[in-house]
């Protein structure tokens, strides 16, 4: 969802993006090394994150990244000062240099792509810290690395960027994302942690987090513990989580995209045990993210339904390998915020639920398609294919294309068994039931004829009598259908194929 | 994070319980209609926090937050990262400034003045300054109190509030350490303050009287221009503290028109490992007394019933 108000575009004119180096003409021909000038990454940061919820949940990744178990975000009372911290490695003032004074160069996969514990990272190119770039002017940086007796007391200020670029350019073309100072004072080598400010949060995204540009009457999710949180997304009469107020939609937009646990019996007691395995994936990670107090856990929740199934496939194809579950209902899903399909790869969301279902036909099964949440969870191959704003992924990208092909094949496959087991099958039920009740009609209107005709003497009773007392409850169609419903239990194929022709021959002749 | 003031602020010592329990009296003595209702330097641990919120002054939610309602009732000022970080913890929702006092309110200078929000913030029912250090003094030109220039710029936000609403009754509750550490001429500051309190208004000089004896208040009368506090003994050096201190702040906050209905100066601590302290408590409301003088000359008799001690045990011993 786009804020208004949010975006600030701060570059109005268009600056070169690349610069040519050492070119040199020889025999009439032009070569040359091409070089991204480093302010690119300014382009790239602005607007890169489409809300301060984009921006959270990018601090968290980072410290999940650092291999952080617990997270900790205070957000109110006014978000004005937004910290986030962590239990990670941490940084010496040598790791803050190599990552921070030169941002167009990331380390974060120089020798793995798997942190100490063996988590594959999520954290690609290094931008991550970008993210607080555009939520506030100011970010300290306190920290300390396990076996290091130094710690890091850093403010960043972002401001910096937002100079002329007379002012920020530096010898060499490049040009510093922000200046910071700090200081570095002595720490115990056991300790290890990550504590990030973000001060003068910037106007809109102060507001729009703390609740201030709530619509009306908001419910909001502040202060309320895992179990009340589930029972408030279980609640038959919300319909989605626009119904909270922007706080509370942050706080499940960042629930939803990083790698914390499901909540216990997400899609009901029912499917526990089918889903197992991704509740076990995620519980696995060992990752817990605290909000205002609050833990959070993945708000995808389902609501108890009869009418109901869940299936789950695994794909191991070329060039992607993934695995998903579907689940179905009888009925629009609500929140509508879970109907779609949802991408994880490396144990965190690629944006949010996609209604589109990776661009399948809207024309097929187009009332099952509500019916449905899907969550993917890929392997790392499909990772080359997300664009760098981390919410979608490149649609020519091989993997993806493997992936949409493979995954439209388990869709239409679950959408056909909603359509039998949700749709049909209930319906030929809806019909036996109303057979029934028809049956028992005619049981009881036999029984009444049978009392009022035993009370006139049988030379009284005439065929002529015995119709009149027919036809005053019921009409000649009716009568033509209780009849045939009861040819069709009573009698044999053949034997009911002779009375229709029978009652043709008759209706006919009238 | 290792700091002294937290050690001190988290003393869950009968003495500094029962000044929690003053604390806890001036909050509840205003109504707590219009927020914040308590202004607070808590510390890392929070304990007059605590004390609130087991008292019911301030709801919870299920996860210890400050309740949505109650957000913004009570404000924590404190100027290490990290012990914001703690407090945070401690009570999500608590509005905490980042900052020290001083810097808050653009020091003590009457030209420059705190935001709009700062500005809110300081006119809380309570404000509740409390220092593990002792008074600084500057001497420049004349002697002066930074703590005391920032009090009076905290009187003079509650007096005048925004579109011209009528002032309303608040209290103030300063601790300090009761060592006295400064240059000659905050020395001599002291001594001429208290003589020529004593010399002009002869209630305030038979009541100091009575608490530090005839003796030492003729010798503050006689020797103010060579008097030191070498020459006092430990015990009354506490009680001239407690007489000065509240008298320095009626002084400063005259021209704002508060008038003290209560006020309490309390010495405790100084033995067993704990420093020397002073505590005060005043209730102000608005003078109706259209003369400055005396508007002054009866909030300084005000000072003596209050004047006391704190035991170890817990127990105010007033005189």
């Amino acid at each position: 969802m786009a804020h208004p108000g949010f975006y600030v575009r701060r570059f109005a004119l268009p600056y070169p993006p690349t610069k040519y180096r050492s070119h040199k003409l020889m025999d009439n021909r032009l070569s040359g090394e091409i070089l991204v000038a480093s302010r690119i990454v300014d382009y790239l940061s602005s607007g890169l994150y489409e809300s301060p919820a984009a921006c959270l949940k990018e601090l968290v990744n980072n410290a999940y990244d650092a291999d952080a178990k617990l997270v900790e975000l205070f957000v109110k009372p006014d978000a004005n000062r937004i910290i986030v911290t962590d239990d990670g490695t941490g940084m010496d003032s040598q790791d803050f240099k190599r990552n921070f004074s030169k941002i167009s160069e990331s380390f974060k996969r120089e020798s793995t792509d798997r942190t100490e514990s063996s988590r594959p990272k999520i954290g690609k190119i290094g931008i991550g810290f970008i993210a607080a770039n555009e939520i506030c002017d100011i970010m300290q940086i306190i920290s300390t690395k396990k076996g290091s007796r130094e710690k890091i007391d850093i403010e960043i200020n972002f401001k910096a960027m937002r100079m002329p670029d007379e002012e920020r350019k530096r010898p060499g073309d490049s040009f510093t994302k922000a200046d910071y100072e700090g200081t570095v004072s002595q720490a115990h080598p056991d300790e290890h942690y990550t504590h990030i400010f973000l001060k003068e949060v910037r106007g809109p995204a102060q507001e729009l987090l703390a609740g201030a540009r709530n619509r009306g009457e908001s419910k909001s999710l502040y202060g309320l513990s895992p179990k009340t949180i589930a029972q408030r997304l279980r609640d038959p009469n919300l319909r989605s989580w626009e119904d909270f107020d922007f706080y509370s939609q942050t706080m499940l937009e960042v629930a939803l995209n990083v790698p914390v646990p499901y909540v216990d019996h997400w899609a009901t007691k029912k499917y526990d045990e089918v889903l197992s395995s991704f509740t076990n994936r995620a519980n696995s990670l060992d990752f817990r993210v605290v909000f205002d107090g609050t833990e959070l856990r993945k708000p995808t929740l389902f609501e108890e339904s009869d009418e109901s199934f869940v299936k789950t496939f695994q794909y191991e194809g070329k060039d992607v390998s993934f695995e998903s579950y579907f689940y179905v209902q009888h009925g629009v899903l609500k929140p509508q915020d879970l109907n779609g399909v949802l991408i994880r790869i490396r144990n965190s969301a690629v944006g949010k639920y996609e209604r589109s279902f990776l661009g399948f036909p809207s024309s097929i099964g187009t009332l099952f398609q509500r019916w449905l949440s899907v969550e993917i969870w890929a392997d790392d191959r499909l990772e080359s294919a997300m664009n760098i704003d981390r919410k979608t992924l490149r649609v020519t990208h091989p993997a993806y294309l493997e992936l949409v092909d493979a995954f439209h094949v388990q869709l239409r496959a679950a959408l056909n068994e909603a359509r039998e087991k949700l749709y049909e099958q209930p319906s030929r039920k809806k019909k036996r039931i109303r057979y029934k009740q028809e049956l028992d009609i005619i049981k009881e209107v036999s029984e009444a004829a049978r009392t009022s005709v035993s009370s006139v003497t049988a030379d009284q009773m005439s065929a002529e009598q015995n119709h009149r007392v027919l036809l005053k409850k019921y009409s000649a169609i009716e009568l033509i259908e209780i009849v045939l419903d009861v040819s069709k239990r009573t009698l044999s194929a053949k034997e009911r194929k002779l009375l229709m022709d029978e009652l043709v021959r008759e209706v006919l002749s009238k | 994070m290792n700091r002294p003031i937290d050690a001190a602020l988290s003393q869950d010592r009968p003495a500094k319980r029962a000044i929690r329990q003053l604390w806890l009296r001036e909050v509840r003595r205003h109504p707590a209609n219009g927020n914040p209702i308590y202004l607070t330097l808590p510390g890392t641990e929070g304990k007059d926090i605590d004390l609130l919120i087991n008292e019911g002054v301030i709801a919870t939610t299920e996860t210890g937050a400050i309740a949505a309602e109650d957000i913004g009732k009570v404000v924590a000022v404190e100027s290490n990262s990290e012990a914001v970080l703690s407090l945070q913890r401690k009570y999500p929702g608590l509005r905490i400034h980042n900052n020290t006092l001083e810097s808050l309110m653009n020091g003590g200078g009457p030209y420059a003045w705190p935001n709009k929000n700062i500005s809110r913030d300081m006119r809380a029912k309570v404000v509740n300054i409390d220092l593990d250090k002792s008074l600084r003094a500057e001497c420049g030109e004349e002697v002066s109190f930074p703590l005391i220039k920032i009090i009076k710029k905290i009187s003079q936000l509650h007096r005048e509030r925004p579109n011209a609403e009528p002032a309303e009754p608040w209290s103030l509750c300063v601790t300090v350490n009761s060592t006295i550490e400064w240059p000659e001429p905050a020395v001599r500051f002291f001594f001429r303050f208290l003589a020529n309190n004593c010399s002009e208004h002869q209630t305030f000089k038979e009541s100091a009287a009575a608490t530090l004896g005839d003796n030492l208040v003729n010798r503050i009368i006689a020797e103010y221009q060579s008097l030191t506090f070498n020459h006092i003994d430990p015990d009354d050096r506490a009680k001239l503290l407690c007489i000065f201190l509240p008298k320095l702040i009626m002084c400063e906050i005259n021209d704002h028109h508060w008038e003290a209905i209560d006020c309490s100066t309390l010495s405790y601590g100084g033995n067993e490992g704990h420093a020397a302290m002073t505590t005060i408590t005043i209730a102000f409301r608005v003078s109706n007394a259209p003369i400055p003088s005396q508007r002054y000359a009866s909030n300084i008799c005000n000072i003596f019933p209050g004047l006391g001690r704190v035991l170890d045990n817990g127990t105010i011993e007033l005189g």
